[in-house]
């Protein structure tokens, strides 16, 4: 495992030539604000991936998407499209010339035009007959048939999210964007047409770049993920390697659910208030007695009840419990008053006020972060 | 289709005066114009504003002169009649909606939903017709008295003067309120008031301590509307001879050719119109707190009138009596006295020809000129595109007389080639009532999410092209309103008209005007009835319309369903 005091970035193997959708040092500003939403951005999608950007809001995922889609001008970098720069401070190629698709969160069908001429609308050079049978594949494979005819306000929101699908693959783009298609419908319809999406796409073969603030949305849907914040790529890597080896500690965050505890360094272990645990470094490579986080997720600990002779963990007292089928959630509050939240399988029992002990499973290490290195 | 907030909320004011445009740009927003926009709306704005301003720098010009001039123009009586004449008719208009909202909206009332439209319907009657039908039915000698002769009545309470104009506008402009104090109302979380009555109040206590404080902001509202309508008036208070601003300049311009006083007293009651837009709109910040937090609400439960159901459907019905049914009756019998006396009407094929042809030439040139304004106030906004909107509102705020009187200003000295010319009236119909066309856009407009022209360009779609198959097919019917409304209140218009039109120009409002002037009653029938009949039924249901999108507006979709 790589160790670098550096933030990791895109892996530098992969040329501009190879890539669908190839960003560098892209910066971009909107008019009249201040601060930048992208600040040299780095981003290297390949041909027929399922990419995802996941970032907290305000992180710049959308201008991203925007400044790929030709929406908005970048103030300094490049953006290539299939191999070819459409876009630097000095020439801005516009939308119509891209080709690229875009679903946007609110579908943006055309109220006025009816399904068919919805999927249709990007098909307008090719001649009646021809997109006729294209288009009829679309319908099929979006599961509309039957409501071609139909205006978007008859559809349900599973249905107008299909036709923004296919209207977005009728051209064959290069490659289609998704800015959050998820998120107006409701959570049962979300993974299932989250499934229907992805293999929509996967048939076709589209290069797809999701824009999602749900990380169980891109860590279940992408080949890779880009993890954002303030404009710039933290990680982009598989969604296995995000969770199992995260670059930062707010990669590790966004990755899964966890804790980062504040300890120091001492040989393979480090301190915490919850114990001492053997430890690896994540990133940067702290030396002993180093300040550093430890990153503590739940399936790595184990939860005992205090008293026998312990693995060199401190005390903890249950002070909540949350009882979930197969597992149950406890809150533990430590010595100086902070309280970690773990998941555990359902077969061990502490009730609230119970003294625990807290340890690694044998074989697993925690992951720290040098805090002086960020 | 998914319901989104619609344009953060914006604040919305009935005179569409109060706007405050949030300085915070869509996402994708903010960007600059293209240059050929831009130069469109500057160039509107300039004309709407430039007018003004030269009838401003050369009242103002004239100096020392301009002082002695307002004096000798009896400037005190003539404020003093214009405020005592709007606060009266301010209040009587409270006094009238307040309860017949409540009692068509909140109570068992028979008839309820059929008196909730009729009592907005008064609004289409012209002030002028109005004031005609006041004159003939309730004047000295009138029909009325005539009425009452053989109970050995001989006098009626004088009609002329504040009376009988307070009176008339009263019964014309209580609407205005009506429709604001009802959106209110409408919009009002009945939970507040359950709360209320959970808390121990009583129906009575609840109305007096929950409803009325939280209409407050509506009725401020309408009765700051019905105010500027007032202060702009110039039809009923000519014809019922009681001295306001609108009279005193009429008459210093038009019978004492005195233009210079003409032109002060104009300045004085432009910044008084101003001044009631300014209180509008600095109150409005306020004014939306009676809006309930989005959603659908239930419907209120309604108060039983148990026994007093009939005569509140008899109280309700009176506004509508006096304000449309009465006046229509009377019309109808000058018309029928008319046709039986054999009255000449050869006049009338030139005026409406003359109405029609100028309101629907003011309908489109409006809302073409109009475009250009709500694009860049919708999809460009900056300090710039709201400063450009504010400017057209001008139009709208300033009374028709004040407008007429600058354009004479720059007729007679800058373009005498114009002056008294069909362009020139024109263009005052335009400035009036460009205002009406950028709300009506703008409104469409916002319905339209940019996302829907972004989705046309990722499609290949060139601007332009994206333009003309998305955006405007989906703003035209707001386009075709707008231009309705202007035609309408063009056709309605006076004052400009009778000042900047051509010699013998006659339009159906001015032959309305000056046949009664020179009590040709019988003359006037037809104009009116005709007037009432053209413009009446579109201009309620446009008002409907408005006013039920208003209603709708806490949960308006982002775009309209449109097969």
């Amino acid at each position: 495992m790589s160790v670098s005091p550096r933030v990791r970035r895109q892996e530098p193997e992969l040329r501009r030539e190879d890539t669908a959708i190839h960003l560098e040092g892209v910066t971009c500003t909107y008019p009249g604000a201040v601060t930048p939403a992208l600040r040299g951005m780095d981003l290297a999608i390949r041909p027929g991936e399922f990419f995802s950007i996941l970032g907290p809001s305000g992180s710049g995922k959308t201008t991203a998407l925007r400044v790929i889609a030709g929406f908005e001008r970048v103030q300094a970098g490049t953006v290539s499209i299939g191999g070819r720069v459409v876009g630097t401070p000095r020439r801005h190629e516009p939308a119509d010339k891209r080709n690229v698709g875009v679903v946007f969160q609110d579908y943006a069908l055309f109220p006025h035009i009816d399904v068919l001429g919805n999927i249709a609308f990007g098909l307008r050079s090719a001649p009646r007959d021809r997109w006729g049978e294209h288009v009829q594949a679309l319908v099929r494979m979006a599961g509309l048939e039957g409501l071609e005819a139909r205006f978007p306000h008859e559809l349900s929101g599973g249905q107008q999210q299909r036709v923004a699908v296919a209207r977005a693959l009728a051209p064959n783009p290069v490659a289609i964007l998704l800015d959050e298609p998820f998120s107006n419908l409701d959570r049962r319809l979300r993974a299932q047409l989250r499934r229907e999406v992805r293999a929509l796409i996967s048939n076709i073969r589209a290069t797809a770049v999701l824009v999602t603030h749900d990380r169980e949305e891109a860590l279940a849907m992408a080949d890779r993920v880009a993890v954002l914040s303030d404009g710039r790529v933290l990680q982009a890597d598989t969604p296995e390697a995000l969770y199992e080896r995260p670059a930062t500690p707010l990669v590790a965050q966004m990755a899964g659910p966890c804790d980062l505890l504040p300890g120091r360094i001492a040989g393979d272990r480090v301190e915490t208030e919850a114990g001492a645990f053997p430890c690896e470094r994540a990133m940067g490579n702290p030396v002993d007695g180093a300040p550093v986080l430890a990153l503590v997720r739940s399936h790595e600990l184990t939860l005992e009840r205090a008293g026998r002779p312990g693995d060199g963990g401190r005390e903890a007292r249950v002070v909540y419990h949350e009882f979930g089928g197969d597992s149950i959630e406890y809150d533990l509050r430590l010595a100086s008053g902070a309280v970690l939240r773990l998941r555990q399988a359902s077969d061990a029992h502490f009730e609230p006020g119970a003294t625990v002990r807290l340890a690694v499973l044998p074989g697993r290490r925690v992951k720290v972060f040098d805090t002086s290195a960020t | 289709m998914p319901i989104t907030p619609h344009a953060g909320k914006r604040k919305v004011s009935i005179t569409g005066l109060g706007r405050v445009i949030r300085a915070v740009p869509r996402r994708g927003g903010g960007h600059a114009p293209p240059p050929w926009l831009a130069f469109i709306g500057i160039v509107t704005g300039l004309a709407v504003v430039l007018p003004l301003l030269y009838l401003i720098i050369r009242t103002v010009g004239a100096g020392a002169e301009v002082l002695d001039l307002i004096l000798r123009a009896r400037l005190l009586t003539v404020l003093v009649n214009t405020v005592v004449f709007m606060v009266v008719v301010a209040l009587g208009s409270v006094v009238i909606a307040v309860p017949v909202a409540f009692l068509t909206l909140r109570t068992d009332m028979p008839f309820r939903r059929f008196m909730a439209v009729a009592t907005l319907i008064p609004l289409v009657v012209p002030s002028y017709v109005a004031g005609y039908v006041a004159v003939v039915a309730l004047g000295p000698r009138g029909m009325l008295q005539q009425a009452l002769e053989p109970l050995g009545v001989e006098r009626l309470p004088e009609i002329y003067g504040l009376p009988g104009a307070a009176f008339v506008l009263t019964f014309i402009s209580y609407p205005y309120v009506l429709l604001s104090v009802r959106a209110a109302l409408i919009r009002m979380d009945p939970a507040m008031e359950e709360a209320a009555r959970a808390l121990g109040r009583n129906a009575l206590q609840t109305f007096i301590g929950v409803t009325l404080p939280l209409l407050r902001p509506a009725v401020a509202a309408g009765a700051l509307l019905v105010a500027l309508y007032v202060l702009s008036e110039f039809g009923a208070v000519s014809l019922l001879r009681f001295e306001t601003f609108t009279l005193a300049i009429y008459v210093q311009y038009e019978s004492a050719f005195n233009p210079a006083a003409a032109s002060s007293l104009a300045l004085v009651l432009g910044v008084m119109a101003l001044g009631i837009v300014w209180v509008e709109s600095s109150t409005r910040g306020r004014a939306r707190y009676y809006r309930s937090s989005g959603g659908v609400t239930r419907p209120p439960s309604l108060v039983r009138l148990g026994r007093w159901r009939w005569p509140a459907l008899a109280l309700v019905c009176l506004p509508v009596l006096i304000g449309l049914v009465a006046p229509i009756g009377v019309l109808g019998y000058w018309l029928a006295r008319g046709v039986a006396n054999g009255e000449s009407l050869d006049f009338l094929g030139a005026a409406t020809r003359n109405s029609l042809w100028m309101a629907a030439l003011a309908g489109g040139v409006t809302v073409l000129l109009a475009a250009p304004v709500a694009l860049l106030a919708v999809r460009y906004p900056s300090r710039l595109s709201a400063l450009l909107e504010r400017m057209t509102y001008l139009g709208f705020a300033l009374p028709g007389i004040v407008v007429a009187l600058a354009l004479v200003f720059v007729g007679a000295n800058v373009a005498p080639a114009v002056y008294q010319t069909q362009p020139l009236l024109l263009f005052a119909y335009v400035l009036l009532f460009i205002s009406v066309g950028v709300g009506a856009l703008r409104t469409s407009l916002l319905q339209v999410s940019p996302h829907l022209e972004e989705a046309a360009r990722s499609l290949g779609l060139s601007s332009w092209r994206a333009m003309l198959r998305v955006t405007l097919p989906l703003v035209l019917p707001g386009a075709l309103a707008g231009g309705a409304m202007v035609f309408l209140l063009t056709m309605k218009e006076l004052p400009a008209t009778l000042i900047l039109g051509p010699a013998g120009f006659d339009t159906l409002a001015t032959a309305v005007w000056s046949t009664v002037s020179e009590a040709f009653f019988a003359r006037a029938a037809v104009p009116a009835l005709l007037l009432i009949v053209v413009t009446g039924p579109p201009t309620a249901y446009l008002v409907l319309r408005e006013h039920h999108r208003r209603r709708a507006d806490a949960n308006l979709p982002t775009v309209e369903a449109v097969p």
